[in-house]
Parts: C-alpha cells; sequence; structure tokens
C-alpha cells in the first residue's frame, strides 16, 4: 500500500526519497513532521539500511543466555540471528543461515544447544558459529576451508549492565559512545540494586499494524497522552494519579538531546522516598556503590520514567497495581518496537525486578506488568489502537501529496512555562516540565540524522 | 445437547456432559455479548485464570512449551473485575466500539470429581475491529465448581496455539 506504483501515468512528477526528506529538514526543529513516514516501503527500506544495519540493536538481556550454549532466536530489521554463548564464554550473534545452501539451522525460540545443524544437506557448526561438520567432506570437499565457512556474525556484539546489543557494521561508534550521556539515566535502572535487575520469565511478543517509529516516540516521553487514552486506569484504580494521570505536574521534567536518546520523569516532592512504589524491604537494599548522589536521590523521588534508547529499545520503570486497593508494586519493563515492515511492528516486552526481590515480590510485580503493559496491558490495549491508526492513515497517497503535517510542537520556545534546568546535575538538555514535545522532537532530529548521514544508494532511488 | 429445562436425564453421565458442555456455552454467549457482568457471576472468588506465553522449544530441549512465568493474563477475581470494570467506562479507547467476537466452543471432554469437575475445550476465537478481523485458537482446561449458587468457573488455563500473540490487544478473556 506504497506511494510506490500508485502514480497514474509515466507523466506523473518523480519525487525521489531524499527530496522528500529534504522537505523535511527545515521543519523538524518548528517541530512539524509529516504524517507519510509512519508508512512508506521505501522509506522503510532505508531505515533497514541506514539506522538497523548500522545502530547499536538490542538483542537479549545477558540473563537469557546464562550458560555455554544458551541461545535465543532474535531478528534485526528483517535479519534473523542466533544469539549464541560460546564456549568461551562470548555472546555471538551469527546470522541464522547455514553457508551451504542458506537455509535455517536453529528453530527453537531458545534453548541450549552444542551445535547447531542444518537439515538440508546435514552441515554442523558449533556454539561460536564455526563448521564442524561437512558430510562427505574428504571425499567431495578435498581442500576446503572450514574456517573460511563459519556463520556469519555480526561484526560488533557489546553488552552494557546486562543488555546485549549488536552491530551490524564493522565500524562506528563503540556502544558506550552511542548509549553516550544517556548513560547516567540508565544507570539510575540497572546501578540501583547491587544484585542488578533480573528477568521474571521469557518476553511478551505481539503484532501491531503500526509503525516501530511510533512505539519509540510514545516511549521518548509522551507525557501528554496519559490524561486522555489512559484515563480510565485511574478510574478503576490500576495506577496512581501522579504517575498516569495529567501531565504539568510541578515535579516532571522531560530530558532531551540527551545524545540523542530521551526520557520523561516525574518525581515526589524533595525529600519524599518513593522509588517508583518499591517497598522498603526491596528499596533497602539499594545503594550507591554505583550511582552518584544525584542519580541516587532521583532515583529514590521517582514516581515513573519513560524513555528511549535510539532507535527503539524503550523502557518504563513504574509502581503499578493488578488490584485496585492493594498496594502498588515497582517494576521495570524495557520494551523493543521491532519493525516489521512499512506500518507493522513486533511488540517485544520484558519485565525486570531487583535480584534482591522476594519470590512473592516477583510475582506482585509480574501480575501488575501483565495489567499495565503487555499485550492485555490495561494501558498498553489503548496505545495500540492509537498506532494503527496512524499507520492506517499513514499509507495513502493524499496524506502525502497534500502535505499533511503533523503538529510536534508543544513548549517551542513562548508557547510553554517549559525552561531549560539549569541547575540540574545530570546530562542533556533537561526541562523544567512535561508539558513539551521536545523528547519526540530528539527522537526525530537523531532519526533524521541517521537516515541522511549515510548517503546510501537507496537515497538515489526514483520513487512515483 | 441443550435439554430442556428442568428434565432428568435418564443417563447421569450424559447430564454431567451435557452440563459442562453447556455451561461453557452460556459463558461463550456471555463474553459475545458482552454481558460482562454476568461473566463475573460465574467465576468463583478464588479464580485463577492464566494465559502463558507460547515458545516453540526443540523436543530435546528441557523447558516447557508452556511457560509457567511469563504470562498474557495472570489473573484473580479483583483483577479480572478491573479489566472489566474499566471496560464499562467510556474512556476505554480500544474497545469503543465494542470488538467484534464469536466463540467457537468445541471438542468438550469432562471428567466429575465430588463437586469439582474438569473440563477441556478448544475454543476459536473470531476478534473483528472496524474492517480487520483475526482468529485466535487455543485449548483450555477448566475447573468448574458446584456450588449452592450453581455451576463456577474457579480454574483456567489457556493453552494458545500461537507463537508470536496474534492480536494487538487483548482485551476479554479467552
Amino acid at each position: 500500500m506504497s506511494s510506490i506504483g500508485r502514480a497514474s501515468s509515466d507523466e506523473a512528477p518523480v519525487i525521489t526519497i531524499p527530496e522528500r526528506l529534504a522537505s523535511i529538514a527545515g521543519e523538524l526543529d518548528e517541530g512539524i513532521v509529516p504524517l507519510w513516514i509512519y508508512n512508506d516501503p521505501a522509506l522503510y527500506a532505508q531505515e533497514m539500511e541506514d539506522i538497523f544495519a548500522r545502530t547499536w540493536n538490542f538483542v537479549a538481556f545477558e540473563d537469557e543466555v546464562p550458560k555455554e550454549g544458551d541461545y535465543v532466536r532474535r531478528t534485526i530489521g528483517d535479519d534473523q540471528f542466533i544469539v549464541v554463548r560460546g564456549d568461551d564464554g562470548q555472546v555471538r550473534v551469527l546470522l541464522d543461515s547455514c553457508r551451504h545452501r542458506g537455509a535455517q539451522v536453529c528453530f527453537g525460540d531458545r534453548g541450549n544447544a552444542s551445535r547447531f545443524q542444518c537439515p538440508y544437506h546435514g552441515w554442523i557448526y558449533d556454539r561460536q558459529g564455526d563448521l564442524v561438520t561437512v558430510p562427505h567432506k574428504h571425499t567431495a570437499y578435498r581442500g576446503m576451508d572450514q574456517k573460511s565457512w563459519s556463520l556469519v556474525s555480526a561484526p560488533r556484539v557489546e553488552s552494557y549492565r546486562g543488555l546485549i546489543f549488536a552491530s551490524l557494521s564493522e565500524s562506528g561508534p563503540s556502544l558506550l559512545e552511542h548509549i553516550g550521556d544517556y548513560r547516567w539515566y540508565l544507570d539510575v535502572h540497572l546501578g540501583l540494586s547491587p544484585g542488578g535487575m533480573t528477568l521474571v520469565g521469557p518476553p511478551h511478543r505481539w503484532r501491531i499494524d503500526a509503525d516501530w517509529k511510533s512505539g519509540s516516540e510514545n516511549f521518548a516521553g509522551d507525557s501528554y497522552h496519559t490524561q486522555s487514552l489512559h484515563q480510565s486506569i485511574l478510574a478503576v484504580g490500576l495506577a496512581a494519579r501522579q504517575a498516569a494521570g495529567a501531565s504539568g505536574g510541578k515535579n516532571d521534567i522531560h530530558v532531551t538531546e540527551c545524545s540523542g536518546h530521551t526520557t520523561s520523569i516525574r518525581r515526589k516532592d524533595p525529600g519524599e522516598v518513593h522509588f517508583w512504589g518499591y517497598p522498603e524491604d526491596v528499596y533497602g537494599h539499594f545503594g550507591m556503590d554505583d550511582l552518584s548522589p544525584a542519580q541516587f536521590d532521583l532515583a529514590k523521588r521517582s514516581v515513573v520514567h519513560t524513555g528511549t534508547l535510539f532507535p527503539n529499545l524503550s523502557l518504563i520503570h513504574l509502581g503499578a497495581t493488578h488490584e485496585p486497593g492493594s498496594p502498588e508494586v515497582a517494576f521495570l519493563s524495557f520494551r523493543q518496537w521491532k519493525p516489521l515492515g512499512p506500518g507493522q511492528m513486533e511488540a517485544w516486552s520484558w519485565v525486570l525486578v531487583p535480584k534482591e526481590a522476594s519470590e512473592s515480590y516477583r510475582e506482585r510485580a509480574y501480575r501488575a506488568s501483565v495489567a499495565t503493559f503487555s499485550p492485555s496491558g490495561n494501558f498498553e490495549q489503548d496505545d495500540s489502537i492509537v498506532w494503527s491508526g496512524v499507520a492506517r492513515n499513514a499509507r495513502g497517497v493524499f496524506a502525502r501529496t497534500s502535505g499533511m503535517r503533523l503538529n510536534y510542537q508543544m513548549g517551542l520556545t513562548g508557547m510553554s512555562e517549559a525552561a531549560v534546568l539549569s541547575d540540574w546535575p545530570g546530562p542533556g538538555t533537561v526541562y523544567d516540565s512535561n508539558l513539551e514535545e521536545g523528547v519526540q522532537r530528539t527522537f526525530f532530529r537523531n532519526w533524521y540524522r541517521n537516515i541522511t548521514q549515510h548517503g546510501h544508494a537507496l537515497l538515489g532511488r526514483s520513487v512515483k | 445437547m441443550i435439554s430442556e429445562c428442568g428434565k432428568v436425564n435418564a443417563d447421569p453421565a450424559a447430564a454431567l456432559s451435557e452440563t459442562a458442555e453447556q455451561f461453557l456455552y452460556r459463558e461463550a454467549d456471555l463474553l459475545d455479548r458482552w454481558d460482562l457482568q454476568g461473566w463475573l457471576g460465574i467465576l468463583t472468588s478464588d479464580i485463577d485464570y492464566r494465559i502463558p506465553v507460547r515458545n516453540t522449544l526443540m523436543h530435546d530441549q528441557p523447558g516447557e512449551q508452556y511457560s509457567s512465568t511469563a504470562f498474557h493474563m495472570v489473573e484473580e477475581y479483583a483483577s479480572l473485575k478491573a479489566r472489566l470494570d474499566r471496560l464499562k467506562g467510556r474512556a476505554a479507547w480500544s474497545e469503543r466500539p465494542h470488538s467484534r467476537m464469536r466463540r467457537h466452543v468445541s471438542n468438550v471432554r469432562s471428567t466429575r470429581t465430588e463437586l469439582r469437575i474438569r473440563v477441556s475445550s478448544n475454543l476459536l476465537l473470531f476478534w473483528g475491529r472496524g474492517s480487520d478481523d483475526l482468529l485466535v485458537s487455543c485449548a483450555r482446561e477448566d475447573v468448574l465448581r458446584v456450588d449452592a449458587g450453581g455451576m463456577k468457573l474457579a480454574r483456567r488455563t489457556v493453552y494458545l496455539d500461537h507463537d508470536l500473540f496474534p492480536l494487538p490487544n487483548l482485551s476479554l478473556p479467552l
């Protein structure tokens, strides 16, 4: 349902992707984004090449592959990989495609394997991806250099505090450079508990007919939507008003332009101890070994954080309950909006709690997460419907040719009281209000930078 | 299968089977008609309701096809009531208008011990919203309990046939 091939005659004007993108450039800083970018095949192809094949992509938690031979199957863009821990303890990200005919060699979502055997002709690879068995090798493949026929691996794999990322590009910034200053905020979530954050079960996966950017830009800090889209949560008491209600609270802040990543934070008053709603027997373990006093103080006052690490790994840390009237319990969820085609995604969600939490706490926290942020989540049910509508609208010709533009202007200079905090102890350009959309403008500026900086061949492809 | 009201079936085993079957049909009808209050009325107060996440594992791998730690829903009475109460409000946007659902219940098998009936069934759900529609296929293992108020659903585990959850969201129970 693309703009490609829809032109009525050969004389129709040819509009190239670069021209269409160039028209965006001048408007992004004014908070204007065209609708068509949420569902466009040529743009999707370019995102695959210029974003997902180059940037650092989250692939798995260390917790998911703790032992040698443990693996999970994951995708990066349209490519399928086996994320496997080798005999040397290293995690590799191997293209799940036999070097003989390209067939798939791994068929489970996860598991433990000593080898991966291609069913087609029986070539076998070990946990490092090296080719170890070729039937009839000595009679029919004399002189074959087996070492050069290993499974193809992602050239760079690095992890940060239990999160494993892969880059499909040989060169480019390191993972730490990619995360950049955003480390300060990630550490508030991942460095607080001395035992670290631990996964509760395998991820949720579900399909949404919506563009990956809808998930990323929402979690980048759409503090404004809760009072409308999620008002029903408050009515039945599944989350506190301060976490799920209207934006504009006096302790709400937006972190923009933090190495291209963002977060929205709602806090209690100074001096209050909240830690997102963790009870004292959990937060009593939290410490400052890995955090500065300012980071620890932020954690202490925190009610809810959402954020997006570019391009598509989002987080939400909040307290909620599955059962109105019972005390809220906090949990951390990482979610990934995996592109599955123009205007289509697979949503993945993992739930984490501090390692020190008791079994009964884990259970309650997991139930609260399912009740709020999951395919059946009382929050998330409503998000997916809205995002599908955006993608549905974005695919039309008129949506593009009419110049349909979206307003991402909230809080631009003079529009709201939002002002940059001059004494904020952390990185980024931080606003003293969440009634502003600099968080989403940051996402789109970074997206635009990524998609235009490489001058890829696709840029020259003409699209009618 | 539906016997005349009040008529005593000559074969007790058949009557038992009909009763459990009829219960599932009635339950499906309540949800299809969005009679959420009616549905809550046929749950025991200690109901345990869960939809485990399904994983594709190699058959020689330890672990379960159905997760014991990850669920699309893992509910008790209060959480189910909260879900349905939310949907009654005007601001449950994903269900305005209500999605169209038709539950096709089949292959019902039951065994009875004392006042508990174990029922297995298959469910094919037609789900439609606007011009989109999808099918969800699953098996269910239920425990029904009989008390003074009649037959009630005390336990349900839904075994999805899907690896990737097929719906954009799940608002009503399966």
